[in-house]
């Protein structure tokens, strides 16, 4: 007659079992949950990545059609016949046109790649970048729509009457080209 | 025990006259009862679940807790459908091992209790329960011979002697469903004794499948929250993994080579390099303004014009009266020319003289330029310079908007 103790060992085995399945899936539960929250949180930083990538898209394009690569220009000529001053009706003394400095542009203490290839003409210690044009409306219409392009910067605008024809000295102008 | 649904058996036979569901107290012939575990019972008897014989509800978990080893004859398994089962010796235990309070003052001490079945014309059962505090110490049946034999009495004697010499001092109770028999000492409880009759489940044997069954559902439920614990985790898990893998297989991810939050954050910057209004917007569309302004004066020779002006000329407080601001729109924006605001423009143009004294001229053009230009003008410190012919104004220009 050990059937009663049977009886109890059985029981306390079942319950020793339950508690300790229990025990080790709340455990294994419990780890997994951790995962899971590891991975969502994993999935939703690339998300939001490539949400800010998408919303990026317009500008992706705008700045690839404003600026040119710089390696695609080698040297002044190039830079001059990028310039194309001729289609808004504008002179300068090519031959004596000179590199002033060359920078990186920072927006926001961040280098953009982007690169301002600032020019000065005129012999000696000119900074300005000299312009003509055979009237002031001429010289002016030209200037405008040099200054809108967006690969072209340029501080300050001087015009200087006691001289032959119309000149423009533009200060701190600058040609942008992008890195890559 | 007046109730004709209640019937006593104590024979096989007596269990052949139970033809509609009553109630049956099952005591005599068909009910081995013992304290021993080894005992081995009648030939075809079936094990109960061995009673507790201890007060307490903690006496089933005590290892030294009496026990009443109980079987049952054969007879009695299969006649569940037609009776409800109760054991004497069930109530016999419940009232020597009760703990209620009018029950203690009964069993205290050493006490037994003589019960059993007697019937006409037939042996007369009797079960001997001896009580130590409420424990269990004796446990014994014997035949005696039926009532109206004259030699019952002798037996009866011989019985609760037996318990005299065997526990001296022992209170000896004698109950239901015997009757009275009157004998010296032994006082009868009659249906007292009963009161703790209850319906004993009658098992076929105590290794059926059914006593595991629960212990077995336990266990079950422990390994099915295990496996459902896990199981919806790793499936969550798993779906995780699928979004993540889905969220990365994108062209935009292989183009950056990755997730590259420094590149996020060039391209922003970009957009608001590209964003931003630039001042040379504007610029040529003044000085053409200015340019054009300027035109309308008769006479009028443009030395110099600069955009923005040279940030040289900040207005010293106390000079405005010596540089007076001439307004376009009647000095609307005059508050907006304050003391430490840069001119916009700086224009020198050459004029004729008038006959008017260089401030009056220098008013009247100013006048006439604002008009023209749409900006506030003043004329800068020493602004005038004159020779026999023409005037330079030097005027400091202020654009709005």
């Amino acid at each position: 007659m050990a059937n009663a103790k049977v009886n109890k060992v059985v029981w306390a085995a079942s319950v020793v079992l339950a508690a300790m399945f229990i025990f080790q899936g709340t455990v294994a539960n419990k780890a997994l949950r951790a995962k899971v929250l590891e991975q969502t949180e994993q999935t939703e930083t690339v998300v939001r990545w490539k949400q800010s990538f998408k919303a990026l898209a317009a500008t992706r394009g705008k700045w690839d059609r404003s600026f040119q690569r710089s390696d695609a220009i080698q040297d002044l000529v190039g830079l001059a016949s990028h310039l194309g001053l001729e289609r808004y009706g504008l002179q300068t003394d090519r031959d004596n046109m000179h590199l002033l400095k060359i920078e990186q542009v920072q927006q926001n203490n961040l280098a953009i790649g982007l690169t301002r290839f600032c020019l000065a003409t005129g012999s000696g210690n000119g900074n300005n970048f000299l312009v003509a044009a055979e009237n002031y409306e001429k010289l002016l219409v030209g200037v405008d729509r040099l200054a809108k392009r967006s690969d072209i910067s340029l501080g300050t605008i001087s015009l200087e009457g006691d001289k032959a024809f119309p000149i423009a000295k533009l200060g701190e102008f600058c040609v942008l080209l992008r890195n890559g | 025990m007046k109730n004709s649904k209640i019937v006593l058996v104590e024979t096989h036979d007596d269990l052949k006259s139970i033809t509609s569901r009553k109630t049956v107290i099952g005591g005599g012939q068909l009910v081995f009862a013992t304290m021993q575990a080894r005992v081995e019972p009648p030939k075809g008897f079936v094990a109960q679940r061995p009673r507790e014989a201890a007060p307490g509800l903690m006496a089933s978990f005590k290892k030294n807790t009496p026990r009443v080893y109980i079987h049952v004859h054969p007879a009695l398994i299969g006649m569940e459908k037609k009776a409800r089962f109760a054991l004497l010796v069930d109530s016999y235990l419940a009232w020597g091992t009760s703990w209620a309070r009018h029950a203690r003052a009964q069993t205290k001490g050493v006490v037994a209790v003589i019960g059993g079945v007697e019937q006409e014309g037939r042996q007369c059962h009797v079960d001997v329960l001896v009580f130590d505090e409420g424990r269990l110490v004796a446990l014994y049946d014997q035949e005696l011979p039926e009532r109206g034999d004259f030699r019952f009495q002798a037996g009866a004697e011989a019985v609760v002697a037996k318990i005299r010499s065997d526990y001296p001092g022992v209170k000896i109770k004698q109950a239901a469903p015997l009757s009275n028999w009157d004998l010296e000492g032994v006082e009868y409880i009659g249906e007292a004794g009963l009161a703790g009759l209850k319906y004993a489940p009658i098992t076929r044997s105590l290794n059926s499948h059914m006593e595991f069954v629960v212990p077995a559902v336990v266990a079950a439920i422990g390994i099915v929250y295990n496996f459902g614990a896990i199981g919806l985790a790793w499936n969550d898990w798993g779906s995780a993994q699928v979004g993540f893998s889905e969220a990365v297989n994108d062209p935009a991810l292989r183009e950056t080579g990755g997730i590259d939050s420094a590149y996020i954050d060039v391209m922003n910057q970009r957009r608001i390099f590209m964003e931003t209004p630039r001042k040379q917007d504007v610029l040529p569309v003044k000085v053409l303004q200015i340019v054009r302004g300027i035109g309308v004066l008769p006479g009028v020779q443009i030395i110099e014009l600069r955009l923005p002006a040279p940030s040289v000329s900040v207005m010293v407080p106390g000079q405005s009266a010596a540089a007076p601001i001439i307004n376009a729109d009647g000095g609307k924006n005059h508050d907006l020319i304050t003391a430490d605001r840069g001119a916009d423009a700086q224009i020198r143009i050459s004029m004729p003289k008038s006959a008017a004294s260089a401030i009056d001229q220098a008013r009247e053009v100013l006048g006439q330029l604002a008009d023209g230009t749409g900006m506030s003008l003043r004329l800068t410190q020493d602004g005038v310079a004159e020779d026999k012919e023409r005037r330079v104004f030097t005027i400091e220009g202020f654009i709005h908007g």
